[in-house]
């Protein structure tokens, strides 16, 4: 099925689980996918799998400058780019006393300032076509604080939270959507494996649903929010989290 | 529209309340075209049997039947209705709602019971009339059904200069009884979700794009520029009712062109 008629579409962070997922949901509707991420070797699998549909590009997305080069190279091999994903993150469990600033950096320049950096570069594509859409990976913990997550870590998804809304509002005139997806303790070796057996069945007790979310379950919205059926949605973030929290 | 398989619903039963409005139709046809079959109810059984007959006709596995939800007797009939046609109720998704606008001084307590009972009270009764049949398939081991109301940017925003007082509070407990719901029916595995759009064209939304500079200044306000049409209303609601959105629940998915966003 080709929902997105080959449309270009990046996916940062396509080596882990979630991105994988993804890349895997995007590439089955039609789309061509710019896999980024920093470890090379992790985007292999993928790039085995489905050949020309996708694309691996390794790339340090604290650089800007190597972002600005990666986006020339997907733009200069196939088009401008329609959906961009920034689902690259890492997690730090560290609470506020054990937060140093250099962990606060990172945090924020792959969390923060990378999907920033990425939205500069494709936006003036969007435009020009008259449609794109930008996904953000929020969190839960920007709106409840870390529950398992650390300080840094739930400070930068309340910048995504604050960058969607901006981008919603800036992008509208020109047909450009900027949604988020706060998911909530996604099922992968970086997040759940990564708890205690103590945290996880106490985590598992207040999920309403009772379960961890699939990775597929994340990448199936976040497909939506890029697909024709979202077209009247910006400015949203999608809570995916099992009736943990409702507001 | 094209959608991806992960959103389809072959095989499923939906319930569409409210179904031969301008947001329930194109709902209809969107969960008939993703493979529902679909039961549209309304208080005019013309109405909703010519629907259905214009879904039977493109193929679709179609029934329209009459139904006031005023009447929680009725509510019940309906579901059963369904339930037996089809052999199951698997998608609930709830498109009645009504609006008489009065402003604070002049509210009447027949007006305001009216918009309680239709938005509010009889989203209650068909929630739970539905829910009986979604808990007894699951227990017969059929996949978790999905319930979905129609909600609207008035449940979050009152409205200035203008008489909303019973629209928006029905809306606005629209989203706690969502919530209550979700967490009760969450054991199941059925989820309970809400889509709240801004002014969707059509019959409701008429009188506000009737006067060019009304239209002129919600358009302003919108930063799509544009109302909703039912589509767009319709292709979300099909993501919620589907096997992709099952970790989604006691949500409310705005669907206004940015317009809650940028508050």
């Amino acid at each position: 099925m080709n929902i997105f008629e080959d449309k270009v579409a990046v996916v940062t962070g396509a080596g882990g689980t979630m991105g994988r997922a993804v890349v895997d949901t995007l590439v089955s509707q039609g789309c061509r996918v710019a896999m980024v991420d920093v470890r090379a070797e992790s985007m292999q699998p993928a790039a085995a799998q489905y050949g020309a549909r996708v694309m691996a590009v390794a790339c340090d997305i604290r650089d800007a400058a190597a972002v600005e080069s990666a986006h020339r190279r997907i733009v200069d091999a196939w088009a401008p780019v329609a959906i961009l994903v920034n689902n690259a993150g890492v997690l730090t469990n560290a609470k506020i006393e054990a937060t140093t600033s250099d962990s606060w950096r990172e945090v924020m320049s792959v969390n923060a300032e990378a999907p920033m950096v990425w939205s500069r570069c494709v936006v003036p594509g969007m435009k020009a076509a008259r449609w794109g859409r930008i996904v953000n990976v929020g969190s839960l913990a920007s709106k409840t604080g870390g529950l398992t997550a650390g300080t840094a870590y739930a400070v930068s998804k309340g910048a995504i939270t604050a960058l969607t809304l901006s981008l919603a509002r800036e992008l509208a005139p020109h047909g450009v959507t900027a949604n988020a997806v706060a998911p909530a303790y996604v099922r992968t070796p970086m997040v759940t494996e990564a708890l205690t057996e103590a945290q996880r069945q106490a985590l598992l007790q207040q999920i309403p649903v009772g379960r961890f979310c699939e990775p597929e379950e994340f990448a199936h919205v976040v497909a939506f929010l890029a697909s024709p059926l979202s077209g009247f949605i910006t400015g949203e973030v999608v809570d995916l989290n099992g009736g943990l929290h409702m507001d | 529209m094209p959608t991806p398989q992960s959103f389809a619903l072959t095989g499923r039963v939906a319930f569409v309340p409210g179904g031969y409005g301008d947001i329930g139709r194109a709902v209809a046809w969107q969960l008939a075209s993703a493979g529902a079959s679909v039961a549209v109810a309304g208080r005019d059984a013309a109405k909703a049997e010519r629907l259905a007959a214009e879904l039977t006709q493109a193929g679709h596995a179609a029934l329209g039947l009459a139904m006031d939800v005023r009447d929680t007797a009725q509510i019940r009939s309906g579901t059963e209705r369904v339930s037996e046609h089809f052999g199951a109720l698997d998608l609930l998704v709830n498109c009645v709602g009504r609006q008489r606008e009065e402003r604070l001084a002049e509210v009447t307590e027949a007006a305001f019971d009216e918009i309680v009972q239709i938005n509010l009270r009889a989203a209650m009764f068909l929630a739970q009339a539905a829910a009986r049949w979604q808990i007894a398939a699951v227990k017969a081991g059929r996949a978790p059904g999905r319930q979905i109301h129609v909600l609207s940017v008035r449940a979050q925003l009152g409205m200035r200069d203008r008489g909303y007082s019973a629209y928006c509070a029905t809306k606005g407990g629209l989203v706690m009884l969502i919530k209550q719901h979700a967490v009760e029916l969450c054991n199941h595995g059925i989820t309970v979700n809400g889509i709240a759009p801004t002014v969707v064209r059509g019959e409701m939304g008429a009188h506000w794009l009737a006067d060019p500079q009304v239209r002129e200044r919600l358009l302003q306000r919108i930063p799509l520029g544009r109302v909703a049409e039912p589509e767009d209303v319709a292709g979300p609601i099909q993501f919620l009712c589907s096997d992709a959105a099952s970790f989604i629940t006691g949500q409310v998915i705005y669907l206004d062109g940015g317009i809650t966003a940028t508050q």
